[in-house]
């Protein structure tokens, strides 16, 4: 197992990462990443309730995300 | 695209326990949040926000601070929310200074409070004593019972729980309509007993899949997560807890009591993960910066690399990546309980491909019409 104190030294270099989505803007990343996000649809639910739960998909994108429960 | 963005602050570094798996370092600086940097926190996050404002108030334990203060972060936030958001404020406390008057105080004053509390005594009087080395379990224990559960309840998953699941569960059912068991992360104090506090990966498993049992099982309306957002999540398309989506973690910012803004709040120990200042940049230069989008493009480097064809990534985003960081040291790897996520989703996935498994599930999850 490889856990010391040295190791919060080092995060890895931010322009690795941009080179690996070079070109790619702050929404690009997140219309990606959203685009991603998607309900599974092949749990045998009615493609009708299945299309009420993408009709909710606007209000819980922008809805507050959860960090604690309370 | 703009996003709401949510604050998670540290109202002081003070803190009446000594817990080994503290996510800040033993040795650190014991600061007050200075009711000026509270307001120009609240005052920017409102500005920046377009329909909520959510703040959660934490530490250190923030209830060492008095009513006074919070009686501010109340007027503040009302005084600046011109544009009528959906403003809440919350307290995440350890439970020692949580009396059923104290609560009842904060809770007038419009705060919602969880507190932490490790499932047991024995277990929360082994890793959560007093600064003086004393046992508070009891005393915790006996707030929460006051409160009859009326807040919500968060326990860590160490070592030392694997094997008690069943009680655990039975305890927090009891004191709580809501509770969360979270992985244990070493960060700070953490780190150092990690050694001793961190399950190996296949108990974490074991151990939290006893835990999903005991919830799916459960005919009562308690709420455990992860297991509960696990599911819904794989209806609606993401996990929104911030530990299991990399669009729910960009939009949580942590923030220290001299202003300064991290990455995550479980990272302000970390100077690496500092992304701003408050009281020297403006909100709408930290939100979507260089150093803020390094959470999307974990996103997009992992499903590059490690996490290339893995059908969970959507609804784990390759797990916290504090837990990550704190593991192997990169930010930007999967993280350490990768195995026992994929392994939990395995499992409510087989779940709902059964038909009494699925409604069973939708019915705990509230997705029944």
């Amino acid at each position: 197992m490889i856990i010391g104190s040295f190791l919060y030294a080092f995060l890895p270099p931010f322009i690795m990462v941009n080179e690996i989505i070079d070109g790619k803007e702050l929404d690009a990343k997140l219309e990606y990443i959203i685009s991603k996000m998607l309900p599974l649809v092949d749990l045998g639910i009615p493609q009708e309730k299945m299309d009420k739960f993408i009709q909710q998909r606007p209000y819980e994108l922008s809805s507050s995300p959860d960090h604690i429960d309370y | 695209m703009e996003l709401d963005v949510t604050l998670v602050a540290q109202a002081t570094e003070k803190c009446n326990l000594d817990c080994d798996y503290c996510y800040l370092a033993k040795k650190r600086l014991k600061r007050d949040m200075n009711i000026d940097v509270a307001e120009l926190l609240i005052k920017s996050f409102i500005e920046h926000n377009n329909q909520f404002a959510h703040f959660t108030w934490a530490g250190g334990e923030p209830l060492l601070r008095k009513n006074d203060f919070w009686q501010d972060i109340i007027n503040i936030g009302e005084h600046y929310n011109k544009k009528g958001l959906e403003l809440s404020h919350s307290i995440q406390t350890n439970g020692l200074l949580l009396t059923k008057n104290r609560h009842k105080e904060l809770t007038d004053m419009g705060f919602k409070i969880g507190s932490s509390f490790d499932g047991c005594l024995e277990l929360q009087d082994l890793n959560r004593k007093s600064k003086g080395g004393k046992d508070v379990g009891q005393s915790i224990l006996e707030n929460i019972v006051a409160l009859e559960g009326d807040t919500g309840l968060i326990s860590v998953l160490t070592k030392d729980m694997v094997g008690k699941e069943e009680e655990v569960y039975k305890n927090l059912r009891e004191l709580s309509q809501k509770a969360r068991v979270n992985f244990f992360v070493p960060s700070g104090e953490g780190l150092e007993n990690s050694e001793d506090l961190l399950p190996g990966k296949e108990e974490s498993y074991l151990s939290m899949k006893k835990f999903y049992e005991l919830w799916k099982n459960d005919e009562s309306d308690f709420i455990l997560n992860p297991f509960s957002s696990m599911v819904r999540g794989l209806f609606l398309g993401w996990v929104k807890t911030c530990d299991f989506s990399s669009y729910a973690c960009y939009r949580i910012l942590g923030a220290n009591p001299v202003g300064e803004l991290f990455l995550c709040s479980r990272s302000a120990n970390i100077p690496e993960t500092i992304i701003g200042n408050i009281t020297e940049t403006g909100l709408q230069e930290i939100v979507g910066s260089e150093r803020h989008q390094i959470i999307l493009d974990r996103f997009v480097n992992l499903e590059k690399g490690e996490c290339d064809g893995c059908d969970y990534l959507p609804y784990c985003s390759g797990g916290c990546p504090i837990e990550a960081l704190s593991y192997s040291g990169n930010f930007m790897d999967k993280t350490y309980y990768c195995e026992t996520r994929k392994g939990l989703f395995d499992l409510i996935l087989g779940d709902l491909n059964t038909e009494n498994g699925r409604s069973r599930l939708q019915e705990k999850v509230g997705m029944l019409e």
